[in-house]
């Protein structure tokens, strides 16, 4: 397999990073982020870029999972692992109830799009309302130096692991996926939904499916995140999350293997680096050249930077020959 | 569409012809579940599957070729077909066989890695007949299979129909307008027109039925330029 050495470059890279790093917590933080949401746009893939359905309610999915995590760590002394399940199996329980309905009467296309979207402000007033969860006011989790039970520490590479395991089982599962059955009847849902009835593809099934599994996942980076900073708050309902994913996936190539993960871990470094840099200069500097850079992306490859990979590395190959 | 009440029996080619809005392509959208019927039942091999979804018609054994084609475009030949061949099967390598089978049995092997938006529109008919073929179905039917096709091409669809019916059984359901496809091809022939079955036989018996001629071409009287 040709595939074998940059795979082996990139996992010897990722392994070592905080080392290179020199353990410094704050770029392990930066990093860590990073790989957090590329888990999120990697996830996205399954609803998204083989389903083709428009989803923005990474934002409701990510906050659900940071407060039902932070909630049973602070109030009920409940570890983050058992949290991250459970708020996992919260997020893909409230995916079935916004889906099925969705998918029962055919919400497609804008329509859909803006409906999950709508789940994240919805959520987001729930809970700034429900106070004996959240409220307005952030809730802390009690700072513990090092403690890998109840998923809490105060060195950040701790959650960098974490989280790049997250990142390589979302990305395992995603290839699976896409190279079996369910990756093609999704596929063929995304091209033409009646068509594919007509082969005898159970659209809502396959649909739901994608969207639970993903909505599993993007609770689970909520949790993590929550952890890692140390306290939650409705806020964390963010629809920039649910923004952020859907512009590198479509940059990175709906649908497209490499692309999106690649596109997404480049492009956010390059948001961090920029508000670092810029983000105190001018207040959302960072905010506007990000968002040139995605506009020229998609104005000079619609199809986004994954078809540009597949050439780059055909053209390899070709010179090693 | 009235009271049109009719049935297939199996292994046969029926043709179903009829001037445009009498109610063709309704009835397929019927028999396949993407609508629901106000009234009547629709039986498959003796079971009741009114207001089935289609893909449980489809796991039934019903295929189906639309009039307007809906390719995948964004997707290879062969993974269009394989679609189709992982109705009755989990695994990839009995799904691959039998999507092989199809590509070949259409004559559409050599475009299995092409992209289906670099197809013509010929090549696309045959490509969802393909991926019907790969559901192994038990009835299959087509809405207007030679529409916009060459002579050479209907030839080469006629032999092809009729090799689907005689050598693997399937029973074959068809709407067209080409009467040169449909008079060659069917074994019985049904007339619609405004939503009535006007006339029902052999297609000798149908193509001399006056009120056939009066519904394609008018009354004597008000006829005007055909």
């Amino acid at each position: 397999m040709k595939a074998k050495l940059p795979i082996a470059i990139l996992s010897a890279l990722l392994l070592f990073l905080p080392l290179m790093l020199g353990l410094n917590d704050y770029y392990v933080f930066l990093t860590t982020l990073i790989l957090l949401y590329t888990s999120i746009v990697v996830a996205w893939q399954l609803i998204g870029g083989f389903g083709g359905q428009l989803d923005l309610g990474a934002g409701a999915y990510h906050g659900l999972g940071a407060i039902i995590t932070g909630y049973f760590m602070v109030y009920h002394g409940l570890s983050g692992w058992v949290g991250l399940v459970l708020s996992g199996l919260a997020a893909a329980g409230v995916a079935f109830i916004i889906g099925y309905p969705s998918f029962r009467f055919g919400l497609r296309e804008v329509w859909y799009a803006l409906s999950s979207l709508a789940l994240v402000l919805i959520l987001q007033k729930i809970f700034l309302l429900w106070t004996d969860v959240a409220g307005p006011l952030e809730r802390y989790i009690p700072y513990m130096e090092f403690d890998p039970l109840f998923m809490k520490s105060g060195y950040k590479v701790f959650y960098y692991y974490i989280t790049l395991a997250l990142l390589t089982t979302t990305f395992i599962m995603v290839f699976r996926i896409k190279k079996g059955k369910t990756g093609l009847y999704l596929m063929s849902i995304r091209e033409n939904e009646d068509a594919a009835e007509m082969l005898g593809v159970n659209v809502r099934k396959y649909k739901l499916l994608a969207l639970m599994l993903y909505s599993f996942i993007t609770a689970i980076t909520g949790g993590i995140y929550t952890s890692m900073v140390g306290f939650y708050h409705p806020t964390l309902f963010d629809s920039w999350i649910s923004i952020q994913t859907v512009t590198l996936a479509i940059a990175g190539g709906l649908g497209h293997f490499w692309g999106p993960p690649i596109t997404s871990v480049i492009l956010l470094s390059v948001q961090e680096y920029l508000r670092i840099t810029l983000g105190a200069v001018i207040i959302g500097l960072h905010q506007v050249i990000f968002g040139i850079i995605l506009i020229i992306i998609i104005l000079f490859k619609p199809d986004g930077v994954g078809p540009l990979i597949d050439s780059l590395t055909t053209r390899l190959v070709k010179l090693q020959r | 569409m009235n009271n049109v009440s009719m049935s297939v029996n199996e292994h046969e080619i029926v043709g179903l012809i009829g001037p445009n809005g009498a109610g063709k392509t309704t009835l397929f959208n019927v028999v396949t579940g993407f609508l629901k019927p106000d009234s009547g039942r629709v039986k498959l091999f003796g079971e009741d599957v009114t207001g089935f979804n289609p893909h449980q018609i489809a796991f039934r054994g019903v295929a189906r070729c639309f009039q307007v084609v809906k390719p995948f475009l964004g997707m290879t030949v062969f993974e269009t077909v394989m679609v189709g061949a992982y109705l009755r099967t989990h695994d990839a390598k009995t799904a691959e066989a039998k999507a092989v089978e199809a590509m070949k049995l259409t004559g559409i092997y050599e475009l299995r890695n092409r992209m289906a938006r670099e197809l013509n529109t010929p090549q696309l008919k045959l490509v969802e007949l393909a991926r019907s073929l790969a559901t192994e179905p038990r009835i299959l039917l087509l809405d207007e299979p030679v529409s916009g096709l060459t002579p050479v091409e209907v030839d080469h669809m006629i032999s092809l129909v009729r090799k689907l019916n005689k050598e693997l059984g399937i029973t074959i359901l068809l709407v067209e307008h080409v009467m040169r496809f449909v008079m060659n091809i069917s074994d019985r022939v049904i007339v619609l027109n405004h939503g009535e079955i006007i006339s029902e036989g052999t297609p000798q018996e149908v193509s001399n039925d006056v009120k056939v001629i009066e519904a394609y071409l008018g009354t004597r009287n008000t006829a005007g330029k055909g």
